[in-house]
């Protein structure tokens, strides 16, 4: 009887063993494919980001696009690579956790530009990944949507909306709405018909954005760290 | 299982046709409605499917005698995820667009019946070098359904193929592109498949 | 967490994003095992009962360990390996203590380590950035939703077996038609707009 006992014991022992080396080979193979696809795949998502930059601040900079630098989004100048703006990373403590960044833009004399905040509220679905852009007196420049993943006809009318309301101009009316505003405006901001859990969240992403680079001027002094 | 006369050309047709992975062995269905809307993620799909399914059935064959019975299955699992997480980063970082249409459906490859079924019928009895050829095989079939399924959707649904637009002011049609349009052109593909290799039976058995 | 969002993820997991119908999750199951209404239902409750239970489990793993160490990308691993352990357990258990029960399951249920809702549920959950109690929530209305699906399913193809279909539809073709049909009736929640 102990016979057997000990040798079902070191069967399965033997399994075990067996079922370790295998995983130990799967996690190896892993580990390595993580390791040359890591920063890749991190500068696949940061493109996204600079491409929203370059929409809003392009016109601002002779049409020049944003590139990734590391942590930050620069705009090159010439051959001489003569920084035009930089986005840097602010250092700071975020008031809400759905903000990600603050970047605080500086062009090549280091005048303060602005600052683009990138926040990702949570939507209908989904997190929707915005940056919204405040001027320097505190009204907002511009907002855009980096990705989003709502309702077709619904939440992704808040990108291209095909058949705006009576008095709205363009199918990207809800967005550009905020340009310009600061407080009082953002609040009352119109929502898109049939789609308030998208239109809602968007609105909120604003007011707190701008409540973060007002917390980040106030207790920075426009000095930079 | 006779392991030396491995028919390379007849398993490549039978992949292909009456051992069709998804239109004969119906596995793998769930994929194939989530991936077909357009002809470029149908076949996306099915090649990353394919890359996993060449790698785990390598390495399965590669261990084949060191895997113990009792705990297959979950070793198999353990392959699989292994090598679908290896696929999903890699497309992650090279190809982001097919990662955007494809979205969970990329992990999902590891419950993708087809795989495991390849590795418990054939990985786990034969050599490396067959076993890869049927990995590649198999996939091919289930690439081939898939290209299929989403050709006839996103031309019946657009006018348009591969994203290029065939027949100008083709009205889009929602329905063909759609969830409901999904199941009724599969069912209608697969019954389709099932006539032919009817006709194809009777005709070889009338002959005889 | 008020009553209104519980209601609202429930109603949006069951009928709007139905598993079946809408993300294509769980559709092999439903296909080859939906013949007797009473049987779908006894495979739904199980299937119900692993999903809550394994993304609840998976939920936990990754926010308190994977996450932390950094190792999103062993997010799938992980989570089939929960899942495949959870299925081995419950069929232990079932095997010693209700043994009529994991008879009657038969081959269902360790087929249910492969379905695709199970699994797809715990990345949605993780993708979507839902706390516990809505991850909780969510895969419950899930699996309910996927149930209904399948029991829905199971009773009309039990009347489509005495019908006159065309020799090559018969059995999976036509099941997927009619289930194309069904999934335009379902296709009709998608503009119920939820005041929350």
């Amino acid at each position: 009887m102990s016979n057997t006992n000990s040798k079902n014991t070191k069967e399965i022992l033997v399994i075990a063993l067996k079922l370790l080396v295998i995983c130990s080979i799967v996690a190896t193979i892993i580990a390595a494919v993580n390791a040359i696809t890591k920063d890749k795949i991190k500068y696949n998502e940061q493109l996204k980001t600079a491409d929203a930059l370059s929409e809003i601040y392009s016109l601002d900079f002779d049409n020049k696009s944003f590139t990734v630098d590391g942590e930050e989004y620069v705009i090159l100048e010439n051959d001489n690579k003569t920084v035009v703006a930089r986005c840097s990373l602010a250092d700071c403590s975020y008031i809400n956790e759905d903000i990600k960044a603050l970047y605080v833009l500086k062009d090549a004399n280091g005048n303060s530009k602005g600052y683009c905040v990138s926040i990702e509220p949570m939507g209908f679905k989904d997190a929707i990944k915005m940056l919204v852009a405040v001027n320097d007196d505190m009204t907002v420049k511009s907002v855009k949507i980096v990705s989003m993943s709502e309702t077709k006809n619904y939440g992704t009318r808040a990108m291209n909306d095909p058949t705006p309301p009576a008095g709205k101009a363009s199918s990207t009316w809800f967005l550009e709405q905020f340009e310009g505003k600061n407080e009082p405006g953002i609040q009352s901001a119109d929502i898109i018909s049939g789609a308030t859990k998208t239109s809602k969240p968007i609105i909120n992403a604003v007011q707190t954005a701008l409540n973060q680079v007002n917390v980040y001027n106030n207790t920075i002094g426009g000095n930079s760290k | 299982m006779n392991e030396n006369k491995f028919d390379i050309k007849k398993h490549f047709f039978s992949s292909l046709f009456d051992q069709n992975p998804i239109l004969v062995q119906l596995l793998g269905t769930c994929p194939t409605l989530a991936t077909s809307k357009t002809m470029i993620d149908g076949i996306g799909m099915g090649l990353s499917a394919t890359a996993v399914l060449i790698l785990s059935n390598l390495l399965i064959s590669l261990l084949r005698k060191f895997i113990p019975k009792q705990v297959r299955i979950a070793a198999y699992i353990v392959i699989i995820s292994g090598f679908v997480t290896a696929v999903e980063l890699l497309i992650k970082a090279y190809l982001p667009s097919l990662n955007e249409s494809l979205g969970i459906f990329i992990p999902l490859i590891v419950v993708n019946c087809i795989i495991l079924a390849r590795a418990e019928a054939f990985a786990s009895k034969n050599k490396p070098i067959p076993s890869m050829i049927d990995g590649l095989f198999m996939g091919i079939g289930f690439t081939f359904a898939l290209g299929l399924l989403g050709m006839i959707r996103e031309f019946l649904g657009t006018g348009a193929l591969l994203g290029k637009t065939i027949i100008k002011g083709y009205p889009e049609n929602g329905f063909i592109t759609g969830n409901a349009g999904a199941f009724l052109a599969l069912g209608c593909l697969i019954a389709a498949v099932s006539f032919i290799l009817s006709v194809a039976k009777n005709k070889k058995g009338g002959n005889k | 967490m008020n009553v209104g969002v519980i209601i609202g993820i429930i109603i949006s997991s069951v009928l709007i994003e139905n598993y079946v119908f809408s993300r294509f999750l769980g559709i092999c199951p439903f296909l080859g095992l939906s013949e007797k209404p009473s049987t779908a239902f006894g495979m739904g409750c199980a299937v119900t009962f692993v999903m809550t239970l394994s993304t609840a489990i998976t939920w936990l793993i990754y926010t308190h360990v994977l996450v932390p160490f950094e190792l999103e990308y062993l997010k799938t691993i992980a989570f089939i390996l929960v899942i495949a352990s959870l299925v081995q357990l419950i069929e232990m258990f079932l095997k010693k203590s209700v043994p009529s029960l994991y008879s009657a399951l038969g081959i269902y249920l360790p087929l249910i380590t492969t379905n695709c809702a199970i699994l797809g549920s715990a990345l949605l959950c993780v993708q979507n950035g839902y706390n516990l109690i809505e991850s909780v929530i969510f895969s419950f209305g899930s699996a309910v939703g996927w149930t209904l699906a399948i029991v829905i399913f199971a009773g009309v193809r039990a009347r489509i077996v005495f019908a006159e279909t065309p020799k090559c539809f018969k059995g999976t073709p036509i099941a997927l038609v009619t289930a194309s049909l069904i999934a335009l009736a379902f296709s009709g929640f998608s503009g119920v707009e939820l005041p929350l």
